[in-house]
């Protein structure tokens, strides 16, 4: 990965990584001032102090919506306007974002996979009550709703608040679109093969399927179908661990593009999750291969 | 040789302090108790002491000056021990923001603290001894306490 930059999410460009906070202490005077005004906002006036932890989150909440303004720069707004200026953009971004996460949201509850998992279904509706408690004036780094479901491509630790759940929902949408291509009866007995109780078991569920139709359209047979009997597994496995590391990445990739054709999704981000995690798995056959070799020696 | 003048956030912030404390002398000397700039220093110290004990943070304004506004026309406040009470009065005032969860303003907590303090003719202990809960009891209800201080919600039995 591109130091500096989080990776592509979406067809929107990629954009800079959000900085460390601690490292960001220019202007301290100006930083005082805001953390000043915000304290007492968030008191209302009631106290002149706050406990460290609130100090220390307040803090946090400005750094990172000056960031954010630095990352998302608002045409108007000159570069060298004071901090407070940037900081109050930083803050109307995120709220922009935390707004765009929802109608990703209210997307993502539409669209269901044929397959479901309790953490998937408990993960979606955690994440409700977010655009409720996500306070952009004080706390916008934080994450006021958890997310147990495991996505298949985490998102960055790097991001926080709204464009932790904006990118965590893309990610999402980007997985169950393609899960939704194939029927339940494909997808059941896969899973079952993969994870066993998959129902309850805290599992990513476009793992097995994304592997399995990589290596089906690899195989030259319809992705759709989710099944290759032991034999064929077991040629596909030899054939990637054997060749060069070059060829084999350029194979199965290709076999990713046509699963996707076959399927009929479309997009940049599904496109680009698949080919990760094909490219995961052709390095976890290869390093299976190497033990293997070593072993029989 | 010149000492170099501070900068810095943490030394303004003091001077700021100190400002604040000579603008409140002002008020206090009416009532016959003012600070030497010693004993500003001191309770600069003290007040910074406290806040890290309790682990708050400060900026702008104190809630010294407003602990000193609120007592320096208590009848039991003399100037010999003004600087000691002040300085732990302060150190309970922290205490008690932290033990009601931020849940009761400066102003009022200072209110009850001042009225434990009367109540018991102008005993410290008597404010740093108690719990929240009897502070805030006795405000709300208005309670009159004898000031023997054998009252079951006393933290300090000796």
């Amino acid at each position: 990965m591109e130091m500096g930059r989080t990776r592509l999410t979406t067809n929107e460009p990629a954009y800079p990584a959000p900085a460390d906070l601690s490292a960001r202490t220019q202007q301290p005077e100006e930083v005082l001032k805001l953390l000043q005004e915000r304290v007492a906002r968030h008191t209302m006036g009631d106290s002149t102090s706050v406990p460290l932890d609130t100090a220390r989150r307040l803090l946090e909440g400005i750094l990172y919506c000056i960031d954010l303004d630095g990352r998302f720069p608002s045409p108007d707004m000159p570069r060298d306007a004071p901090l407070s200026q940037r900081w109050q953009a930083g803050v109307k971004q995120a709220k922009r974002l935390a707004k765009r996460a929802k109608l990703l949201y209210l997307d993502a509850r539409r669209q269901s996979p044929p397959v479901v998992n309790t953490a998937f279904c408990e993960t979606l509706d955690a994440i409700g009550p977010f655009f409720r408690a996500y306070d952009a004036d004080f706390f916008a780094q934080e994450m006021p709703c958890s997310f147990d479901y495991p996505l298949c491509q985490p998102v960055p630790d790097a991001l926080l608040g709204a464009e932790y759940l904006l990118d965590y929902l893309r990610r999402w949408l980007a997985e169950s679109v393609f899960l939704r291509a194939f029927p339940a009866a494909a997808l059941r007995p896969l899973y079952e093969r993969y994870y066993g109780d998959y129902v309850d078991l805290l599992v990513n569920l476009y793992l097995p399927a994304a592997e399995m139709a990589a290596l089906c359209a690899l195989a030259g047979k319809p992705a759709r179908l989710l099944a290759l009997d032991a034999n064929e597994l077991t040629a596909l496995g030899r054939r990637l661990a054997r060749a060069d590391a070059d060829a084999a990445r350029a194979d199965l990739l290709g076999a990713a593009d046509r699963a996707l054709i076959d399927l009929g999704v479309g997009g940049a981000l599904p496109r680009e999750t698949l080919r990760q995690t094909a490219l995961e798995l052709l390095t976890r056959l290869r390093a299976a291969n190497v033990e293997c070799n070593e072993k029989n020696t | 040789m010149h000492d170099k003048p501070e900068t810095g956030l943490a030394p303004a912030m003091r001077r700021h302090f100190l400002e604040e404390l000579r603008a409140v002398n002002a008020v206090s000397a009416r009532f016959g108790l003012t600070l030497s700039e010693d004993a500003m220093q001191e309770l600069a110290h003290a007040r910074t002491r406290a806040l890290i004990d309790h682990g708050r943070v400060e900026l702008g304004e104190s809630a010294v000056r407003a602990v000193i506004e609120g007592f320096c026309d208590s009848p039991f406040l003399l100037q010999e021990d003004y600087e000691e009470t002040l300085a732990e009065l302060v150190d309970a005032f922290y205490y008690f923001k932290n033990a009601c969860g931020d849940q009761i303003a400066d102003d009022e907590l200072i209110l009850a603290m001042r009225e434990r303090y009367d109540a018991y003719d102008g005993s410290v202990d008597a404010v740093t001894g108690t719990t929240l809960e009897a502070l805030c009891r006795a405000r709300r209800l208005g309670e009159e306490d004898d000031g023997d201080g054998d009252g079951e919600d006393e933290i300090d039995d000796e």
